[in-house]
């Protein structure tokens, strides 16, 4: 006999897992790519060039150029790769308790064929009628500190930018 | 003039001070005739001005702003609303037993929001950074521009009396760029319903930020000499301002990167094991659904 409230009980843990962990996900990861765009060439960013003068053999003057880099730097990449691991990491965190929730209905629906039966027609029912809880959503991957930056090359005279990802959607 | 004066901009402005002082030279210069002589040589004598204005266009923007766009595209992720979805798990997960479920309640989805709100405000501090950074490079250019301005005003006003004294014309460092660091701390980001709130030096309201101490700057000048002289010693004052409004920004952030801790649970999730399908005890269907 169909175990009525296990089911229901699935559902919900699967919805937990497959669903809502994830869609949290899916912000926390696209924010951890977005700010791997702020590393592309960020010591450049904050470096200017001075005119140094100093004197050789205690008379001649000595001019150089040389590269000087804002002591805001420092802190701000510092900061910046926490923030960016954070991020990676929670998303990371997310879609694993996500899988973990999953792991644990399936093995009480194995338990409990009718149940399992019950539920997979559930499933299928919520795959036509509500397509937004039948299934997980695509978690990009994430980019944790150091990672590869993806650029775009369409954006002005072919010069290369980070490729961005905006949220387009109005939540 | 817009907001980010370009280096065309600053070197335009040194030209029109160069401009300024060659004709306060032949206008307050002795009657001797020859007024073309006495403008080539002060041209001359003023011909590096145009560089002095230049040397705040050594710091570019233009790279810290892909860069502010992309951490201000991060800061818009993290206020999408199906963040708030874990309420929802909260939900969904509130009857299950066992000893896995109610860590999974109380370690993983309560501390949630709390940790959200503190790696939410951590993204508006490393915004709030990458901004100053780039205000404080526009406000040295401005600040730049503006001391021109007041010395080209000067220059305009010199005039020279019977008694040969000279009508005395004050400049003074503007000094906008002094101030930036403090401003933006001064006007806090808040969002993500701050539970758990780690105290970011730029965006935690009560924070407190300094500003740049300029130096006594300008006085009376009374040659077109004087002008320029005092308007060097004001953009000497300015580029001055600017490094050490840098330099607080990063004392400020500084104090942050000693605060954060990755292990700290109110800005890290915990790994959560929940037991595996040999482990099921751990986290149980409610009772009325055990069969």
């Amino acid at each position: 006999m169909t175990n009525e409230r296990l089911t229901v009980e699935l559902e919900k843990l699967w919805q937990a897992g497959a669903v809502y962990l994830p869609e949290i996900a899916v912000p926390y990861a696209k924010a951890s790519r977005s700010v791997n765009n702020t590393s592309w060439r960020d010591e450049e960013a904050f470096a200017h060039t001075e005119l140094q003068v100093s004197v050789v053999n205690d008379y001649w003057p000595k001019v150089e150029v040389v590269e000087v880099q804002s002591p805001a730097m420092e802190p701000i990449l510092q900061l910046r790769n926490a923030l960016q691991w954070l991020l990676a990491d929670t998303a990371t965190k997310l879609v694993t308790a996500g899988e973990a929730l999953l792991q644990i209905g399936e093995a009480y629906a194995e338990e409990d064929s009718q149940t399992a039966e019950a539920f997979e027609k559930q499933w299928a029912h919520y795959q036509e009628e509500q397509p937004s809880l039948a299934g997980p959503p695509d978690v990009p991957e994430v980019k944790y500190p150091g990672s590869t930056v993806e650029v775009d090359d369409s954006w002005f005279y072919g010069e290369e930018v980070p490729k961005r990802e905006q949220p387009t959607e109005p939540e | 003039m817009n907001s980010r004066p370009s280096r065309s901009d600053l070197r335009a402005k040194g030209e029109e001070v160069v401009a300024a002082a060659v004709e306060a030279v032949i206008r307050t210069g002795p009657e001797i005739g020859g007024s073309d002589m006495w403008g080539e040589l002060a041209r001359m004598r003023f011909e590096s001005i145009p560089s002095h204005f230049e040397q705040f266009a050594a710091r570019d923007p233009e790279l810290l702003d892909i860069a502010l766009l992309n951490m201000e595209d991060a800061v818009l992720w993290l206020q999408q609303g199906r963040i708030g979805n874990m309420s929802e798990v909260q939900n969904l997960v509130a009857d299950w037993q066992g000893s896995a479920a109610l860590v999974f309640r109380k370690n993983f989805v309560a501390p949630f929001p709390g940790i959200y709100s503190n790696q939410y405000n951590l993204a508006a501090e490393v915004q709030g950074a990458l901004k100053a950074q780039v205000e404080i490079i526009e406000a040295s250019r401005r600040d730049a521009i503006a001391v021109g301005d007041r010395a080209i005003e000067a220059l305009n006003n010199l005039e020279r009396e019977s008694s040969g004294n000279w009508i005395a014309v004050a400049l003074s460092v503007i000094g906008a760029v002094a101030s930036v660091a403090a401003a933006i701390a001064a006007a806090p980001v808040t969002g993500g319903g701050s539970v758990v709130a780690v105290g970011w030096t730029l965006v935690s309201a009560g924070a407190s930020v300094t500003s740049a101490a300029l130096p006594s700057q300008g006085g009376s000048a009374g040659s077109p000499e004087e002008v320029i002289a005092a308007m060097n010693t004001a953009l000497s004052g300015v580029a001055q301002a600017t490094a050490e409004e840098e330099e607080i920004l990063a004392q400020a952030l500084r104090a942050d990167v000693g605060v954060f801790d990755p292990k700290d649970p109110s800005l890290s999730l915990p790994e959560v094991t929940l037991g595996s399908p040999g482990s099921l005890g751990r986290f149980q269907p409610p009772l009325e659904a055990q069969g």
